[in-house]
């Protein structure tokens, strides 16, 4: 390890985090991760959907032990607070006054309901950076309206393109957006503030429609309805441009393994890896144009290949001859039997409650920099740490904050 | 290039980017928010191609709208780094550069002396910038990855689609576009650090790794360590419908349903407690909540047992309607409810009208101006923007070894001259 590793990229950088469920959660998590407190500041008058919900062991109802919840929130501290309560709305003001960055994903008016709206906190602290992700947005005529992952991937136009065209809009098994696009693009955003709050000393508001950035990701469907006015359809596993590509069924329950030919010298290395099948040099298969004329029976001609053999050697005998070639994996397949991905990406952490909790590590490596990915909070663990250390609040008020129903 | 009354947020860092499309949206998402991005754009005789659809009944890079939509914003020097001169001017550029980013297998980047190391000894301040398919170690690490095939390794496609059939990959490159988002916030992290301290670093994400955390919740691994279960595809249910436990089975039913014109994505059971009895209201502001408004159905473990039959009521009276009077009108009553929507759909949408989403983008060369698409996020002070469309290959070849070598034109020319000779 060199020197560079002393200090984190976030050091010094507090936030207060009001972020719920997943999208918010995951946007503050690499900034935890890399060396950023992150407060998440939890009303004990709503608590936090996520810790509730599962999967957690049979029969176990504590807050803490939800695996998507932990999963979300690694290396973040916990105050619980009633905002319920105008002291508990104080409170929350009194934290973000010796924040840098505040963040939620409620609904466009919640923040401001609760008098915690940019226009309030930039008083409290005038180069604050401020991140909204409602789904609509903080502006416009349906502002207030509301969804999760599901709505936002089928409005935002994901499940259009996704599945194959004689088959319902089923749209993705995970709630995609809220993984991925929607936390990825907030956690940019707040570093580029940051960035443009070094050099200038100005904070500013961060307006993150998920429903918008979630229409960032349809590539090029948008500008080639505006520019050719065609709408792009389903395309099932196939490419517009290649072919063959999609995922082709192999020996055992289940399996798949995906293949996409970009090249002519890839096709080539496919024909070799099947050991150069008579069918395979006709000559209706030997252009782009031919393959996709032909996808079918090519896509059928390929399947009788792989269905007799086990999805990793079809994947290691294609990738052999310089063939693009994956497994369909599943969870176990992750876990078990991918030794190299379990050692680079996945994290087995102690759990005080329950032993194991087995998450997804740090997604980003950065050379001479260790990220830290400790386990998430247990509600309220550090309420008492912000109160006193942070606010230098009186053992008398804390305890007096109790008594009046505003901690719990 | 510093624009006083719009400052962006990236103004000053030079990006130079030789990726491929793993890391389009990558340097998309740093030209975008103002960062000097040059792609290096290699001879056409290299294979160089790009994407349909084209614009004009042309095939060529230059009309590709694939590349009109990554490429916004950058500027393309057109160089070949595997000649001698070609590599020279690049090594030159290397040393005027804040930031590169590649989209290499671990072995061609150290043949083409763009690994780690050989860039740390070289440029120490330089920030590295690499996406993988599989990490940079270990029996995948030169495996070929594309889309679909880092899809499939992470786990994502085994829980899309419908059970029986093949599983599904999300469409529009979401591997690609998940990675590029990992490796842009790592640079932006580096970046942070080598303000601190002016040392360059590596930064690497695997494509497999970032399409992993989109299965966090439905596949999450405690499913299969605690329990043994593993996530599959459930079609048009969300695949938490599934869940052992009463109170989390309701809480994830959320399906969709098919209507006169189209489909609607229904969450509502997701916002306790007053979900039901607005779904009920929903129901009954078109006449249509006799049999899920009788009383029974209060009861949570009632509406469990009856799933199946709510469905069915659910499907029923949305088949009668069109998706967006029934999006409008659920959400009024605060239901999650959107309807699936088409990018036709989207130009029509009068949120995104109302917030001017959509920019105007000129084409000076072609006489033209396109619809694009805007912001993935409003930033109040440095505003997200579109200042000029994807460059034609080679465009501002002179004009940057100028800006960033110091060469006066006639240099940038000769040199250009030998390169291409």
């Amino acid at each position: 390890m060199n020197d560079s590793s002393t200090r984190l990229p976030l050091a010094g950088i507090r936030v207060a985090d009001f972020g719920w469920m997943i999208a918010g959660p995951l946007a503050t998590r690499p900034l935890a991760n890399f060396g950023a407190e992150v407060i998440r500041i939890e009303s004990s008058a709503r608590i936090d959907e996520i810790r509730a919900l599962g999967p957690r062991p049979e029969g176990n109802t504590s807050p803490n032990v939800a695996g998507v919840f932990n999963d979300c929130n690694t290396s973040k501290l916990s105050m619980t607070v009633n905002l319920g309560t105008p002291e508990g709305i104080e409170l929350a003001k009194e934290v973000v006054s010796v924040s840098d960055v505040v963040t939620n994903n409620f609904r466009g008016d919640r923040m401001g309901r609760w008098g915690l709206a940019y226009e309030d906190l930039v008083k409290l602290k005038p180069d604050i950076i401020m991140l909204g992700m409602a789904m609509m947005g903080t502006t416009g005529v349906h502002q207030h309206y509301g969804g999760n992952g599901i709505n936002i991937i089928a409005g935002a136009g994901i499940s259009g393109i996704t599945g194959s065209p004689d088959r319902p809009p089923v749209g993705t098994g995970s709630l995609y957006p809220d993984f991925s696009g929607n936390p990825n693009h907030a956690t940019l955003a707040v570093l580029a503030a940051l960035r443009h709050r070094n050099r200038t000393g100005k904070g500013q508001f961060i307006d993150l429609a998920q429903y918008e950035s979630t229409i960032s990701l349809l590539g090029s469907s948008v500008l080639q309805y505006t520019t050719l006015g065609s709408v792009p359809v389903r395309p099932g596993n196939r490419s517009r441009w290649a072919a063959p590509h999609g995922v082709y069924r192999c020996a055992g329950d289940d399996r798949w393994c995906a293949i996409a030919v970009e090249t002519e010298t890839e096709w080539d290395g496919l024909r070799r890896a099947m050991g150069d099948p008579a069918w395979a040099m006709e000559d209706r298969f030997q252009s782009v144009a031919g393959r996709k004329k032909h996808e079918d029976d090519l896509d059928e001609l390929i399947e009788e290949w792989t269905g007799g053999r086990e999805d990793h050697e079809v994947m290691r005998c294609l990738q052999n001859q310089g063939v693009p070639a994956g497994m369909v994996q599943n969870s176990k397949d992750l876990v078990e039997n991918d030794p190299e991905f379990r050692k680079r990406h996945i994290r087995v952490l102690d759990h005080p409650e329950i032993g194991e909790m087995t998450i997804h590590g740090e997604t980003i490596s950065i050379s001479g920099v260790e990220p830290i990915v400790e386990l998430a909070p247990h509600m309220g663990e550090h309420t008492e740490y912000v109160l006193k250390d942070l606010l230098g609040m009186p053992e008398t008020d804390v305890d007096q904050l109790y008594v009046d129903g505003v901690l719990n | 290039m510093t624009n006083i009354e719009n400052p962006q947020a990236l103004e000053g860092v030079r990006v130079l980017d030789i990726s491929g499309p793993a890391g389009f949206y990558c340097t998309k998402l740093m030209a975008d928010m103002g960062a000097d991005v040059v792609r290096v754009d290699p001879p056409d005789a290299a294979g160089d191609r790009y994407p349909g659809p084209f614009y004009g009944g042309e095939s060529d890079r230059d009309h590709s709208i694939y590349r009109w939509h990554y490429h916004t914003n950058k500027r393309s020097v057109l160089l070949d780094i595997n000649s001698f001169s070609g590599r020279e001017i690049f090594d030159s550029l290397l040393g005027a550069a804040d930031v590169l980013v590649e989209t290499l297998r671990p072995s061609e980047a150290i043949v083409l002396g763009l690994d780690g190391s050989s860039l740390r000894e070289g440029y120490p301040s330089l920030i590295h910038t690499t996406i993988t398919g599989f990490g940079d170690d270990g029996p995948y690490s030169d495996y070929k990855a594309t889309d679909i095939v880092a899809q499939a390794m992470g786990g994502l496609m085994a829980i899309t689609g419908f059970p029986e059939e093949a599983p599904d990959q999300l469409g529009g490159e979401q591997a690609y576009h998940m990675a590029s988002l990992h490796a842009a916030v790592g640079t932006l992290l580096a970046l942070l650090s080598r303000d601190m301290d002016s040392m360059g670093r590596d930064v690497q994400v695997s494509m497999q790794d970032c399409v992993s955390m989109a299965t966090l919740q439905t596949a999450n691994f405690n499913y299969y360590t605690w329990d043994g279960i593993i996530r599959s595809r459930t079609g048009l249910n969300h695949a938490f419908s599934g869940q052992k436990q009463a109170s989390e089975r309701l809480s994830y039913s959320r399906t969709l349903y098919k209507c006169k014109d189209g489909w609607i994505a229904y969450a509502a059971h997701l916002a306790p407690p007053n979900a039901w009895r607005n779904t009920v209201a929903w129901m009954a502001s078109y006449g249509a909540e006799q049999e899920l408004g009788e009383q029974r159905f209060e009861d949570p473990d009632v509406r469990v047992s009856e799933q199946e039959r709510i469905n069915q009521v659910m499907a029923d009276f949305a088949a009668q309607r069109s998706a967006q009077e029934l999006y409008h009108s659920a959400q009024k009553l605060r239901l999650l409810c959107t309807p699936v929507q088409s990018v036709a759909d989207l130009l029509k949408d009068e949120q995104l009208d109302d917030r001017d989403w959509f920019v105007e983008v000129e084409h000076p060369d072609i006489g033209e101006t396109f619809t694009y698409p805007g912001a993935p996020y409003k930033l109040s002070e440095t505003p997200w923007q579109i200042r000029t469309r994807a460059p034609l290959v080679g465009e501002h070849t002179c004009e940057v070894l100028g800006e960033w070598l110091g060469l006066s034109s006639d240099e940038a020319e000769k040199l250009v001259a030998l390169e291409s000779s």
